[in-house]
């Protein structure tokens, strides 16, 4: 149960963050939400 | 804007999958070459069947047959952040010929403490033996059980059955959850798989083999549960009067948990274990890379021992990984030859190990030679 938690976390903040990314106008915001994407996106995938 | 954003999605994914790779390689064991005395190998999941499947399940290497001569088990790799204990065992499955008695290794008891590294050590992901021609890479690993295996930790270990608080980290410390229990958490599997396979298999002698700082009270030297302080008092005479100083340590009757009380306590083995002093763990060393595990040299504990606030000699020499896999190959000559002379109806014999004087001569890579085993 707590792994499905964890897990559904990092997959809502990963989606969150993945349409920040989309969205943002400026560079530095797009970059930022990048940097934050990829552990999250490590995660969900199971690695780390 | 979406382009760019396009572009950082491709960057993100190329990271992510050249990071995923990295770490699908680190849950790889790497490969051992064993002797062609080997009999069989089976998996610790064999003594505890909920073990299968998981990071945990690791090899155990049987050489010899049951003949009436004594069982050794060595556990190499219980904390694998000191190498000295697992390439100590690798290199007895790569090169132990038995004569008599059954010798049972496993080199990577905790195998899940393999498959990551300690936060906040900057330990290296791996180190290179040189071999005649070429290196051998091997792994570092951690203290502690992977943290994907068992997590969270508890804010204080209560081990069990003893009721010993300690830290919550220690809850996968597979060197504080003896004996186990079979509803116990991962770690504490682990151990009960250890002390079932000590039951099952009849095992006389244990020798679990361990690095520590050269700051901590108990370094090089053999820690022996009651049963086995004949055996290792002998094994200790005998080192000293070759010129290996190493100190005899009773296993304390109420620090829990430990491999040496527990496995002495729980099963009719007789349960030791050895320390060598290794920098890379210690707290005063400084910069921490893969030639501070293989040479053992750092200047901060050359300073230390200065003012004496090392518990081992230590020099411009340091200790390098070769002498503290000779010790451990050393202290296991000796305590099996005391078993063997104090209980010659179970007497083990065995041929192919080196003595410590041959392999500072020869140097680790010589009996580590993938190339030897075709």
């Amino acid at each position: 149960m707590l792994f499905w938690t964890y897990w559904l976390l990092a997959a809502l903040l990963l989606a969150l963050i993945a349409r920040e990314l989309w969205r943002a106008s400026e560079w530095r915001m797009q970059l930022a939400a990048a940097l934050v994407l990829l552990p999250l996106l490590l995660r969900v995938l199971l690695f780390k | 804007m979406k382009l760019r954003a396009a572009i950082f999605a491709v960057g993100v994914l190329s990271l992510a999958i050249y990071t995923g790779l990295g770490f699908r390689a680190s849950q790889v064991d790497e490969p051992l070459y064993p002797s062609p005395s080997l009999s069989k190998i089976v998996r610790l999941s064999e003594y505890d069947s909920r073990l299968r499947g998981t990071r945990a399940d690791t090899d155990v290497y049987e050489f010899g047959e049951p003949d009436g001569g004594a069982t050794i088990l060595v556990l190499g790799g219980t904390h694998c952040d000191e190498p000295a204990s697992y390439i100590a065992a690798y290199l007895l499955l790569e090169n132990i010929e038995m004569e008599r008695g059954r010798m049972l290794i496993v080199p990577r008891t905790n195998r899940s403490a393999m498959s990551h590294k300690t936060i906040g050590e900057a330990h290296p992901p791996t180190f290179d033996i040189p071999l005649p021609n070429g290196v051998r890479p091997f792994r570092m690993g951690s203290r502690y059980t992977n943290p994907l295996d068992q997590w969270p930790d508890p804010e204080v270990f209560v081990h069990s059955p003893s009721g010993q608080e300690l830290s919550g980290a220690d809850s996968r410390n597979l060197n504080r959850s003896y004996p186990g229990a079979a509803n116990g958490n991962f770690t504490g599997q682990i151990a009960f798989a250890i002390t079932e396979l000590v039951k099952q298999e009849h095992v006389d002698l244990v020798i679990d083999l361990h690095e520590a700082s050269p700051e901590y009270p108990v370094i090089n030297a053999i820690v022996a549960h009651e049963r086995a302080m004949d055996c290792a008092s002998m094994a200790v005479l005998d080192l000293q009067l070759e010129g290996l100083e190493f100190a005899l340590e009773p296993s304390p009757a109420n620090f829990r948990g430990l491999s040496h009380r527990e496995l002495g306590d729980h099963t009719l083995t007789h349960a030791t274990l050895m320390e060598s002093a290794n920098v890379s763990q210690g707290r005063l060393r400084g910069k921490t890379n893969a030639d501070l595990v293989v040479s053992g040299l750092d200047s901060m504990y050359v300073r230390a021992a200065k003012i004496n606030m090392t518990r081992v000699p230590y020099d411009e020499k340091g200790i390098p990984l070769k002498v503290r896999v000779g010790r451990h190959i050393a202290g296991f000559h000796k305590l099996i030859s005391a078993f063997s002379q104090l209980n010659p109806d179970r007497a083990a014999a065995f041929t192919g190990i080196p003595t410590y004087d041959e392999l500072q001569q020869h140097d680790l890579g010589i009996y580590l030679d993938p190339h030897d085993h075709p």
